[in-house]
């Protein structure tokens, strides 16, 4: 556990070395929601009462707290991976005498730490400063629900973006794959627009995908209100991708590893 | 017995091959061409416990290859590998943890904090004592005379820091097989013999098996009994430093001081001349005939003083690896 540790507090302490990187990354997370903030804050102005099902107090809520669960879910060291892999630089870690997941974990709390406190500070000055209607959930089991797929969307987003980084075990063309993954997440997370706006087919389609796991359907569980089948196909979808990643990933490492070749070192 | 066993070692890798130019780029893009590069091709040599062992080759020979397979980062195409009983590509932690790796130009610090702060995740992972780390530390911290830097991130320190730093991590858990990659790269001569000096009693202290490569040849000499030469991934000399060194000098070289100028017609009488600028002369001779000719020329030419001296090392070296292409 100690090592594990070590590792978190390292990882966070390296972040502290690119301060500019790090606050303009923040930024960026802030620009994207005070513009999905404002944007709905326009749209529901000029409605009395709600708009698909959301009023102006449950739209700001769904964004608030969905921006908070994407920053920890999408706080993740695995996308240096695949650079690390094309330059060799994971010989580093192989030759240490420590599983590779277990270094994986130490760098994902470290990463993971940092960002939370960040957004949390963030949202607490927004809060502050623009006075949005949000609402606090107090139901325990809606909590608990929220809270599991948070856990959930992590694990998954986790397999995802080493997933996108073992590509580098075959390729030295890593970035395409992930800035494809990113124009996605963009419309499909639901950061924009909840997905149980999307008209029918299209919402079906990108529910089964894992874009939305990043923050609509923990967010929307927080709303409360949500129906029990729903609930069950979103918690099974969301399995199914972890298992499926998860044997994925570790196909991949096994036979990445025998391809490996430490070059450049 | 051995502490490690190679045999039949290969490694082959398939490097795509693209032609100059954006013609060449777009015609890779579409149909990409691999060519088969065997860098190791069916080597073997045993190593005894204790040993100190030179690793010499030019540069693509597969000297770091064969490295890196005997410290598990690579999966060999082929042989058999075995180092203190162990397959090293299972990554046994074991096997780990009485290993270590150092290569000049790799970087197993973290980049932007202080080196202290992996020597403490190194003394984590590697399970190793308060008590040990603390004599480890300081031994090495003093031996490298690196106390004012332990502070500074890493990527603030000189090339030349940065390998002691690296060096001390990679000892921290006192390794009994030590795995050297031009670990002088980049050093000033003094710090050079310092390691040299450090190697060579870290061998004798910890009866560690270490096998080291380098360019060099002062390393070699100075550490090394036993060689290793390899060339296009075949080992073409495994014995004696000594052997190899009387087996291929054949000549010898003899400097002379003149008093007056000689022409190079009457010099080249003697032997080949390698190098003349007046009052120098420097004559490669044979090996048999030494005495003979440097008599005939005390005689017969105005020498102010005689010099004999062996071939260098690396005069050596490179007359083994002309002669084997």
């Amino acid at each position: 556990m100690n090592k594990i540790l070590i590792i978190a507090q390292n990882t966070a302490q390296e972040t502290a070395a690119y301060r500019l990187n790090f606050v303009l990354w923040r930024a960026r997370s802030v620009i994207r929601y005070l513009l999905s903030y404002f944007l709905w804050t326009a749209i529901l102005s000029g409605v009395a009462g709600a708009v698909g099902g959301y009023s102006r107090a449950q739209m700001l809520t769904y964004l608030t707290f969905g921006y908070i669960v994407m920053t920890f879910v999408l706080a993740t060291r695995t996308q240096d991976l695949g650079g690390e892999i094309n330059e060799g630089k994971l010989s580093n870690a192989l030759l240490r005498p420590q599983s590779f997941f277990q270094y994986l974990i130490g760098r994902e709390i470290g990463d993971k730490v940092v960002n939370l406190v960040f957004s949390v500070a963030e949202v607490g000055l927004l809060l502050f400063i623009l006075h949005p209607p949000v609402l606090f959930q107090s139901n325990p089991e809606v909590l608990l629900l929220t809270l599991l797929a948070v856990i959930g969307s992590t694990i998954m987003y986790f397999l995802l973006s080493l997933l996108m980084s073992l590509i580098a075990f075959w390729t030295n063309d890593i970035w395409a794959v992930r800035f494809l993954f990113f124009m996605c997440l963009e419309f499909m997370s639901g950061s924009l627009i909840p997905i149980d706006l999307f008209p029918g087919i299209w919402r079906s389609i990108v529910l089964s995908t894992p874009f939305p796991y990043v923050m609509f359907f923990p967010a929307k569980i927080y709303l409360g209100g949500m129906s029990v089948s729903d609930l069950r196909q979103g918690f099974m979808v969301l399995s199914i991708w972890i298992i499926g990643l998860s044997l994925l990933a570790y196909v991949a490492w096994r036979r990445g590893l025998k391809s490996y070749g430490a070059d450049g070192r | 017995m051995s502490i490690i066993s190679v045999k039949d070692l290969t490694k082959t890798f398939k490097v795509p091959q693209k032609q100059s130019g954006f013609g060449g780029a777009l015609h890779s893009f579409f149909r990409r061409e691999y060519n088969t590069v065997s860098a190791v091709d069916g080597v073997s040599f045993e190593i005894d416990k204790g040993e100190l062992i030179g690793f010499i080759g030019p540069n693509g020979a597969g000297k770091t290859t064969t490295l890196k397979m005997l410290s598990g980062l690579l999966f060999p195409s082929s042989g058999k590998v075995d180092v203190l009983g162990f397959t090293p590509f299972d990554r046994k932690k074991e096997f780990l943890k009485q290993i270590s790796l150092v290569m000049g130009q790799k970087n197993q610090l973290w980049w932007d904090l202080p080196a202290i702060d992996t020597f403490l995740l190194n003394k984590a992972i590697y399970e190793i004592s308060d008590a040990q780390y603390k004599k480890t530390t300081t031994e090495l911290i003093d031996l490298l005379d690196v106390s004012k830097q332990l502070e500074t991130p890493v990527r603030k320190l000189s090339l030349g820091q940065r390998m002691k730093m690296e060096l001390i991590a990679a000892l921290l858990h006192q390794p009994k097989v030590l795995f050297l990659d031009e670990p002088t790269i980049g050093l000033d001569v003094v710090m050079q013999q310092n390691l040299r000096d450090f190697i060579k009693a870290y061998n004798q202290k910890e009866e560690a098996t270490i096998l080291l490569t380098s360019h060099y040849m002062g390393d070699v000499k100075q550490l090394c009994k036993r060689v290793i030469l390899i060339d296009h991934g075949h080992i073409i000399f495994d014995g004696q430093l000594d052997t190899l060194i009387k087996k291929h000098t054949k000549t010898k070289h003899l400097t002379l001081t003149l008093e007056s100028k000689v022409s190079d017609q009457t010099l080249s009488k003697y032997g080949k001349i390698i190098d003349n600028e007046f009052p120098k002369v420097t004559l490669s001779i044979p090996r048999s005939s030494t005495k003979h000719i440097a008599a005939q020329i005390l005689e017969e030419l105005p020498v102010e003083d005689i010099d004999i001296a062996e071939s260098t090392i690396e005069e050596v070296i490179r007359e083994v690896f002309s002669e084997k292409r």
